[in-house]
């Protein structure tokens, strides 16, 4: 057989060399480092800032407290808008010149920073406490749930009485306990020793507890005597810390799961991805591309039958399903009966009735007339047929063709 | 460019260095050094695109059997190129191996051999080959695709070529080359000859007996024989329409067409018949003409291999017109379609009347056993209508083999292994007759 032979010629390349890929992926490779140096510069411009919370010192939102640091700041206070205890621990201003104002309404201190805020302020104001922060650092205060409304001082306690009189909306707290040297004011009026300021003296250094969240807000600070209480309350020294701890504050238990593994598990896990990625590489260079090839038309021959079957099913063709059967039948039975294509079929049918000894009305019955009622009569017909076939073909089996002679010495 | 697992595995020891020092350090630093190897390996394999290749692939081969492919790879780099060859070949080609290795050494060249054995008749094709070198590490590999198009014919396979010989002895037994000669086999007067026991008394020649005399007295009985007409002309007409594509028994009908075409062919042939072969559906697709004697067969297989059947309607208002112009004279005609459906063959039926005139007409079609079997099984519900469908299929094709008759014509049916066959005898039977 004669063979097809290619030439040796360098043949003509598939895949594009590094310097025409690089070439042609210039575009997409200069968006992507566009892409990497915006990011990065966005990464170091935008730091996270507590900017957006609640009572941040450095929203002018209605929700943020920024115009009450910038009063603070006019009459001399200094602030500094700390989220972390490190900010915290470093203040360079003396502790005894020292208000911190906490809030931190997700709990995110542990009991020992709370107390360590305690230590390192000569008057801590905290905001809406928790329970678990009452239980840590005011244990003679509850919490008396939220509170709506206005309410007057009440009390001895300056801050409050140059106020006079405040919105209270927030949360009220009540006293427990007795506390010698505490103060506590606004009384929402209710007649259920509900307070919205408690004043608590530590050692000759005082925790401020503070319901009303609204009247420290931008939006309410100027109604009534809110100004007034939140510069008495917060102004009260040179420093203030304002704090808002983060997330990043809260920690996770005393025995993390982080701090039993080894030093070289996380080590270990990140660069089995970098393990992965090249695996991933190895695996899954093609060595070259998909060959593409035409397949036939795969078309069952028998789909028209089914479909039909299909059809005198769904209809309840009965009849004329029997007599496809039927015609067939007697195509069959003439056959065997060397009877000529020709024949009719009561022609067919005497000659199965003389081999098989049945009656012909019977036959008659079974291969013309008769019509089915359901499909279980149409399935008894069906197997009748067949019996009437095999019958046929068992008479003519010995041998003995002499009944069918007579008939066709008729036909000729 | 692609990488090795022994480069996966040389990244993946980097986690020694790791649980030893429990350092984050070494996470990237080891990734570095492996990239370093990598490389440097990479710079010093062979470039893929400095192997030249040549491809031997034969012309042709026969469905079911193997072919050998034989690539010769000439390295022109100094270094020696070692690696993956892929010669990228359709799927049903069916290359073994699909990728193998090589190694050549720099300026040498090297030969390796693939096997075809193409599970698909038609053309089998290859465009391209892929060559991956690997440094001498083996840790990174250059990589290119190059094209080198090549093909291979896949023609039918002739399975049915099993019958040829039985049936070429009934056509000797015919031709009289056969001690026993039966009078009344063809019809073309060969010769006279001496009776021998076992001749039809009926074919002696009293009139020679009485003028020949017996150097060796006594009277000796001469017989006429016989010999078949030769020099007939075969048409066969393969319908390469929408039902020639339905399958049977997994076997399209075309195939079973072709089959049953070159057996016929085969036959014909050596019964000294002159064969011409026409496929067409809308348009003729493939013709062979005017070609007698051993090249026949390979040109009908070769213009049968890369035909598959389309989907639309045969023309076959335009079949009396082909036929004329390929004979003028009388000729037996094979009709190779399927008369399931008379609605879908009233084209066929409606020029039929026009070639019986003057052609003998012979059509064959392929039964499905299927539709047989279905007939009998009375299992259920579901499979009594089944079989009534059935049975209204095969009525389907009586009346049409009864309107071909009709119209003059002849009508070969079988399931796909017994058509070809079927059709051989029917066309030794005529020729018995004298009916060519």
């Amino acid at each position: 057989m004669s063979t097809i032979e290619t030439a040796a010629t360098k043949a003509p390349e598939e895949t594009p060399t590094v310097r025409a890929r690089l070439r042609r992926a210039r575009f997409w490779i200069l968006i992507a480092l566009a892409l990497l140096l915006i990011i990065g510069i966005a990464f170091i411009i935008l730091k996270p800032s507590s900017a957006g919370l609640a009572l941040s010192a450095s929203d002018p939102s209605p929700n943020g407290a920024k115009a009450l640091a910038e009063v603070l700041k006019q009459q001399g206070v200094e602030v500094t808008i700390a989220d972390s205890m490190d900010e915290v621990r470093d203040s360079p201003a003396p502790i005894q010149q020292t208000t911190i104002f906490l809030y931190d309404p997700s709990s995110f201190l542990n009991d020992s920073k709370l107390l360590e805020l305690a230590r390192y302020s000569s008057v801590l104001v905290i905001m809406e406490p928790t329970f678990s922060q009452l239980l840590a650092l005011a244990p003679e205060v509850a919490q008396a749930g939220p509170t709506k409304g206005t309410a007057s001082a009440g009390c001895d306690y300056r801050p409050a009485t140059q106020a006079d009189q405040i919105a209270t909306d927030g949360t009220a707290f009540r006293m427990i306990e007795a506390a010698p040297g505490a103060e506590a004011c606004f009384d929402s009026g209710t007649g259920t020793d509900e307070k919205s300021v408690i004043v608590l003296d530590r050692d000759s250094k005082s925790l401020v507890i503070v319901g009303t969240h609204d009247a420290f807000s931008n939006g309410a600070i100027d109604q009534l005597g809110n100004a007034a209480l939140a510069l008495g309350v917060l102004g009260s020294k040179d420093n203030l810390i304002w704090f808002m701890p983060t997330i990043r504050e809260a920690d996770a238990g005393a025995l993390s799961l982080v701090d039993l593994t080894p030093a070289w598990v996380t080590p270990l896990l990140s660069f089995a991805l970098i393990v992965f990625v090249a695996a991933a590489i190895w695996r899954g260079r093609r060595l070259g591309s998909l060959v593409v090839e035409n397949l036939p038309v795969v078309v069952p021959a028998s789909e028209t039958m089914e479909g039909r079957a299909r059809l005198y099913a769904a209809g309840s063709a009965r009849l004329r399903a029997l007599d496809a059967l039927r015609v067939g039948t007697v195509a069959r039975i003439s056959q065997y009966c060397g009877l000529p294509r020709s024949a009719t079929v009561n022609e067919v049918i005497n000659a199965a009735a003389r081999l098989t000894n049945r009656p012909v009305s019977e036959l008659e019955a079974l291969l013309i007339n008769s019509e089915p009622a359901g499909d279980a009569e149409f399935v008894s017909y069906s197997d009748r047929l067949l019996s009437l076939e095999n019958a046929v073909k068992k008479a003519l089996l010995p041998g003995d063709l002499t009944p069918s002679d007579p008939n066709k010495g008729k036909q000729e | 460019m692609a990488i090795s697992g022994w480069f996966v595995a040389l990244v993946a020891l980097g986690a020694i260095p790791i649980v030893v020092t429990g350092d984050w350090y070494w996470m990237l630093v080891w990734p570095a050094i492996t990239l370093l190897i990598g490389l440097a390996d990479l710079w010093l394999a062979a470039s893929p695109r400095k192997l030249l290749i040549r491809r031997e692939v034969p012309s042709r081969v026969r469905l079911g059997e193997s072919a050998l492919c034989q690539l010769t790879v000439e390295n022109t780099n100094r270094r020696a190129a070692r690696g993956l060859l892929r010669d990228a070949w359709q799927p049903s080609a069916g290359a073994n191996p699909s990728r193998m290795p090589i190694r050549v050494p720099g300026g040498e060249r090297r030969r390796y051999s693939l096997t075809l054995t193409p599970i698909r008749r038609g053309e089998r094709k290859v465009s391209q080959f892929t060559i991956r070198t690997f440094g001498p590490l083996r840790l990174v590999a250059r990589q290119a695709t190059l094209n080198l198009p090549g093909r291979i014919r896949v023609l039918p396979p002739f399975n049915s070529r099993k019958h040829l010989p039985s049936r070429l002895a009934m056509l000797r037994e015919l031709e009289g080359r056969t001690p026993v000669m039966i009078r009344g086999q063809g019809t073309e007067f060969d010769s006279l000859r001496e009776y021998v026991r076992g001749d039809d008394r009926r074919s002696i020649d009293w009139r020679a007996t009485a003028r020949r005399h017996d150097p060796q007295g006594g009277n000796r009985l001469m017989v006429r024989t016989w010999r078949p007409e030769r020099d007939r002309q075969v048409v066969i007409v393969i319908d390469s329409g929408r039902t020639s594509a339905a399958r049977i028994d997994n076997e399209p009908r075309l195939d079973t067409a072709y089959e049953s075409a070159l057996l016929l062919a085969a036959l014909a042939t050596h019964a000294g018949d002159r064969v011409h072969l026409l496929i067409f559906d809308r348009r003729v697709r493939g013709r062979v003409q005017g070609v007698s004697g051993p090249e026949l067969l390979s040109r009908m297989v070769d213009t049968m291999a890369p035909i598959d059947a389309e989907l639309i309607e045969p023309d076959w208002a335009a079949l009396p017109g082909l036929v004329r112009s390929i004979t003028n004279q009388r000729a037996l005609v094979v009709i190779a379609t399927s008369i399931d459906a008379p609605g879908a063959s009233t084209g066929l039926l409606s020029v039929l009347g026009q070639l019986t005139t003057k052609h003998l007409v012979l059509v064959s079609s392929v039964t499905d056993p299927a539709v047989l079997e279905a007939t009998r099984d009375r299992s259920g519900r579901e499979e009594v209508y089944r079989a009534a469908a059935a049975e209204r299929a095969l009525l389907d094709i009586s009346r049409m083999a009864a309107a071909i008759r009709q119209l003059g014509g002849e009508v070969v049916t079988g399931p796909p292994q017994e058509l070809p066959p079927a059709l051989a005898d029917q066309y030794i039977a005529l020729k018995a007759a004298g009916r060519l």
